[in-house]
């Protein structure tokens, strides 16, 4: 064989056993930034677990990368397919968050109505109860209750704002079983009055 | 020759390429991956990020010795020290892991006890508040405490310390707020020289009873009726007392209940409160309590004394003029026992209030 010949044969090999030795770093940034992604749309709150699953894999593909790296003949193929896998699951837990806090949102908002629905109907009840002698100190303190319940009720409107969705419907169902109780507790007073 | 070293070289190649079987990978590492996932799923990148990091950076640099054994040929592989390596971080994974859920469950357990307590307190001072005028302020501020207590709660089950200590710190100055108006308003029952007389009455009352009729303890703070027989406590039963029963009675209209020595001086059992016993309020001490007051300006003249002041029934959860009401059925049982000429005393209480309500005591 001739010496150029030779020459072209050996560049090609080496052309192509550098051309794999080069680290993946697209598929990495691709990975990382399909991960950072999922974290901005909130997958922390929405898909804490399988934020966490990703991110563990994605350690994993790290290492994988790290071990090719010390070898003379690196094959970063089953790091790549990882990254790959990694991204496409990132990308779908990002397009998935929304209709979560969707559903989060409405349900917030439907523990909102009923809070504010129960207060309401506290307040009414309360407005119609007989006030006299024996009466007017339990009505008066229930209007402090209702009132604590009105601020209550700002605080998980400002929940909602921040769209802190599960923090506003927790503290709504509060809202909305403490009023029922005083409603229960205004029925019963009436009651009484009336027997008597 | 030139076969023999044909040979050797052939062999020395089989045997460094494919030969020999490689060293099993330490099961230790995927044990570390593992803890590691744990760490995170316990709150170690929340709760003690430095301490995390600095678990992560020994896993790297374990790892970077790993990866560099396993880069050597087959032959040359030796595990031994990356598995001690991985044991140890392992081993200081596992410690901290423990570390982590010992420190949940310490916050847990002082945030469970701060909410047991303050509901404690918010629950006397809702009974108290209750029997003052201004319940609303109070009940306000009870009602969202009690909110904001169950709101941490909610948060401190999710472990997120933090914002659970925020609201049991706010729910905290509610409680505090009320306390101290309740302290104002019924600062009589900080007043060591009123809990001195109370407690001397409370005495000649618990030893009365011995050999003659039953004798009575009303504790007001304590909305209890308590019934001495032969110096031994026979029953007590919850009360309801005046609209403004936490104050001395001082003239009629007041809803204000006596407090003092008394003595039953009839019985009615048809009472429009079931049945009742006739106290005889007022007694020399409040009559001459009544004169000084009014000469004081602080009675205006058209104003009496009052009178009328009964134990009786209608229920203990109800608000008298003055009166002292038990439940019907426990009027029953009281009503069958007492007789008139029975002693009845009444005190405020037989503790401070700030000792009932930051339950330091039993009371």
């Amino acid at each position: 064989m001739k010496t150029w010949m030779k020459g072209i044969v050996l560049g090609t090999v080496l052309a192509f056993v550098l051309a794999g030795c080069a680290q993946p770093t697209k598929e990495m940034d691709a990975a990382a930034a399909a991960v950072e992604a999922a974290v901005n749309e909130g997958a922390e709150v929405y898909a804490k677990e399988d934020l966490l699953n990703l991110q563990a894999d994605m350690t994993s593909a790290n290492d994988k990368i790290s071990s090719q790296g010390k070898k003379l003949f690196k094959g970063y193929g089953e790091a790549k397919d990882l990254l790959a896998q990694i991204k496409t699951r990132a990308d779908e837990l990002t397009a998935v968050i929304p209709a979560k806090k969707e559903e989060a949102r409405n349900a917030a908002l439907a523990a909102l109505d009923q809070a504010n629905a129960a207060v309401e109907e506290a307040k009414a009840l309360l407005a119609d109860a007989p006030s006299g002698k024996g009466t007017k100190a339990d009505i008066d303190a229930m209007a402090g209750d209702i009132k604590a319940m009105e601020e209550m009720i700002l605080e998980a409107q400002a929940k909602m704002d921040a769209m802190d969705f599960f923090g506003a419907s927790d503290t709504a169902k509060l809202i909305g079983e403490k009023a029922a109780a005083v409603s229960a507790q205004i029925k019963a007073a009436i009651e009484k009055i009336r027997k008597k | 020759m030139r076969f023999f070293v044909r040979t050797l070289t052939g062999v020395v190649c089989l045997f460094l390429f494919s030969g020999c079987n490689p060293p099993p990978v330490p099961s230790e590492i995927e044990e570390a991956e593992i803890q590691v996932s744990e760490l995170r799923r316990a709150g170690a990148e929340e709760f003690f990020s430095a301490r995390f990091n600095k678990h992560l950076g020994e896993m790297k640099s374990a790892k970077d010795r790993y990866f560099k054994v396993r880069a050597r040929l087959p032959v040359f592989r030796n595990y031994d020290e990356i598995r001690i390596a991985f044991q140890e971080i392992v081993s200081r994974g596992e410690a901290f892991l423990n570390d982590i859920r010992s420190f949940k469950a310490t916050r847990t357990a002082s945030a469970s006890e701060r909410i047991d307590s303050l509901t404690r307190r918010m629950k006397i001072m809702n009974r108290v508040g209750s029997l003052l005028q201004s319940g609303r302020f109070v009940r306000f501020n009870i009602s969202r405490a009690e909110l904001l207590l169950q709101e941490a709660d909610l948060l401190i089950k999710k472990e997120r310390f933090e914002e659970g200590q925020s609201k049991l710190d706010l729910a905290n100055n509610f409680a505090r707020e009320t306390q101290a108006f309740l302290l104002s308003t019924l600062d009589r029952y900080d007043d060591p020289k009123n809990l001195k007389n109370w407690r001397a009455l409370a005495l000649e009352a618990a030893a009365g009873g011995k050999g003659g009729s039953p004798s009575i303890l009303i504790n007001k703070l304590d909305q209890s009726l308590t019934v001495y027989r032969n110096g031994k406590t026979w029953k007590t039963f919850t009360v309801s007392l005046g609209a403004n029963g936490f104050f001395d009675k001082r003239h009629a209209g007041d809803y204000a209940t006596p407090e003092g020595r008394y003595v039953v001086v009839s019985k009615n059992p048809a009472s429009r409160f079931h049945l009742a016993l006739l106290l005889n309020y007022p007694n020399p001490a409040d009559r001459e309590a009544y004169l000084l007051a009014r000469e004081k300006g602080l009675i205006p003249p058209a104003v009496g004394i009052g009178g009328l002041i009964e134990i009786h029934g209608g229920g203990n959860d109800i608000r008298t003029d003055g009166c002292i009401a038990l439940r019907d059925k426990d009027m029953d049982i009281l009503y069958g026992l007492i007789e008139p000429g029975a002693s009845v005393t009444i005190i405020g209480s037989l503790h401070s209030l700030t000792a009932v309500i930051n339950a330091t005591t039993d009371n």
